[in-house]
């Protein structure tokens, strides 16, 4: 062969290798790029949940220590003001009323942002507790089943979360009267299963529109848990929740 | 007259709550204040320095709790505890009444109720706060805790058992006067004679009572919380 055309091929090998490790380096590059994009994109879910529920705590503890405590403290007051006649006897009276009132609404708005009770007796009491106040005043008949036996401790708030914001979903949009609620062990994963006879909704509207705001909620939280969600749901079918959660 | 009077410790780390509560105390004639502590320690420290009547102490408080406290005052004996909960949920006052005390009031409990309180559990008679729902009264009745012995079957009449579990199914005294062809007025006497026989002092204290002494059983289709 001559020896110029062995150069050639030569400089043309040298050149397809070289072309070849550029777009292997180039591939590699951008997968790499999307990896850390997608765990940077968790790390940051991660990084505002973990504040936010730290204010959330915060704001419930203030509220429930510092307020509750002051209010029942009028309160107690008040009833030391004795042999009240007329006007000044109704005053008093509908002075702790509405300390009655406020009350009840410290206490409501304290719970919704973190049970205290959901660190002192875990997941299990805190969703009895959880379903108690969501049916309390309403004739929705809720069926609810416990059958895990550990949780991690880390995750048992974003777990409680989504929970809390499907039976929002739940009470306020669906009209429904049964409700299931359990939570169970399925092979190695955590399953959720909330699911109610309602009026159901459209799947495809927006999450990011107002509306659905809920399902954000949930499915950015499930996304902490590694959890897959599988929504089904018509108008007029009602709504069926599985969430897996792998343990 | 001491001698006589109720001598009453109470434990909350509230200073301003213990404060209001010192001064309802402290205008009833038939109570003294032996002391107060703001927390769990100090409550047990108290209790054995001045063996009181009745202690009534907050459930949360820091270092010792006040579930902690009860159960090492309990252990040496049977004592008259009234627990004050508020944003405290159900169960820890079905805890409460599991660890020794036997009453409990909530902090936005109506006038009248903490002396009240104090006096009904001075007489031993347990006592359940006015604010209790009939879910929280079902819990306590599913609990350990139960101060009632078997009473007599025969104390209560037909009609009376009748009206009993209609109360205990939260039904008006108006609505047990349609239902029974009965007067408002006469439901409302019949009411007040059966807090006295139960010798309770709140419907939630009659539907506890009820259920402990198999007047009044749950229905099956609402298993309280259970499910």
């Amino acid at each position: 062969m001559d020896p110029r055309e062995t150069k050639i091929y030569i400089a043309l090998l040298i050149g397809i290798i070289v072309f070849l490790v550029l777009v292997a380096f180039f591939v590699v590059t951008i997968i790499r790029y999307q990896r850390k994009k997608v765990s940077f994109h968790t790390q940051k879910i991660k990084a505002e949940y973990d504040f936010l529920d730290k204010e959330r705590k915060r704001i419930a503890a203030d509220l429930h220590d510092r307020v509750g405590g002051s209010i029942s403290a009028v309160k107690i007051h008040l009833q030391c003001l004795t042999s009240l006649e007329g006007r000044n006897s109704e005053i008093v009276s509908n002075s702790e009323k509405q300390i009655d009132d406020i009350m009840n609404d410290v206490r409501r708005i304290s719970f919704n942002m973190m049970p205290v009770i959901l660190k002192q007796k875990g997941l299990d009491e805190a969703f009895r507790e959880m379903i108690d106040r969501f049916t309390a005043d309403i004739g929705i008949h809720v069926d609810y089943r416990y059958g895990i036996e550990s949780f991690p401790d880390d995750k048992t708030i974003h777990l409680y979360l989504v929970a809390q914001e499907i039976m929002n979903n739940v009470i306020k949009h669906s009209r429904a009267t049964h409700v299931l609620f359990s939570v169970s062990q399925i092979k190695k994963k955590t399953v959720l299963h909330i699911k109610d006879n309602g009026i159901g909704f459209n799947k495809n509207m927006t999450p990011y529109s107002g509306k659905g705001l809920g399902l954000y909620n949930i499915s950015s939280r499930a996304e902490l848990l590694h959890a897959t969600i599988y929504l089904t749901t018509k108008p007029n079918k009602g709504a069926d929740y599985f969430i897996e959660i792998p343990v | 007259m001491d001698a006589e009077k109720i001598k009453v410790i109470l434990a909350d780390d509230h200073d301003l709550y213990r404060d209001g509560l010192k001064l309802l105390l402290g205008n009833d004639n038939n109570i003294k204040l032996l002391g107060e502590a703001s927390n769990g320690r100090q409550l047990i420290q108290l209790t054995q320095q001045y063996h009181p009547d009745v202690i009534l102490t907050d459930l949360s408080m820091p270092g010792i709790s006040g579930i902690e406290a009860i159960k090492e005052i309990c252990k040496t004996g049977k004592q008259r505890i009234i627990v004050l909960s508020f944003f405290e949920s159900e169960s820890m006052i079905v805890q409460a009444l599991e660890s020794g005390a036997i009453g409990y009031l909530n902090k936005n409990a109506q006038r009248g109720e903490v002396i009240e309180a104090i006096k009904s559990v001075y007489d031993h008679i347990p006592y359940y706060c006015s604010t209790t729902n009939t879910r929280l009264a079902r819990r306590i009745s599913q609990s350990a805790f139960n101060p009632y012995n078997h009473t007599d079957p025969h104390l209560f009449s037909e009609k009376e058992k009748e009206i009993i579990r209609l109360i205990c199914a939260e039904k008006s005294s108006e609505e047990i006067g349609k239902i029974l062809f009965m007067s408002k007025r006469t439901v409302d006497g019949i009411r007040g004679r059966l807090l006295e026989k139960m010798n309770v002092r709140t419907t939630a204290g009659m539907v506890i009572y009820a259920i402990k002494n198999s007047i009044y059983s749950l229905s099956p289709e609402e298993p309280a919380n259970k499910l």
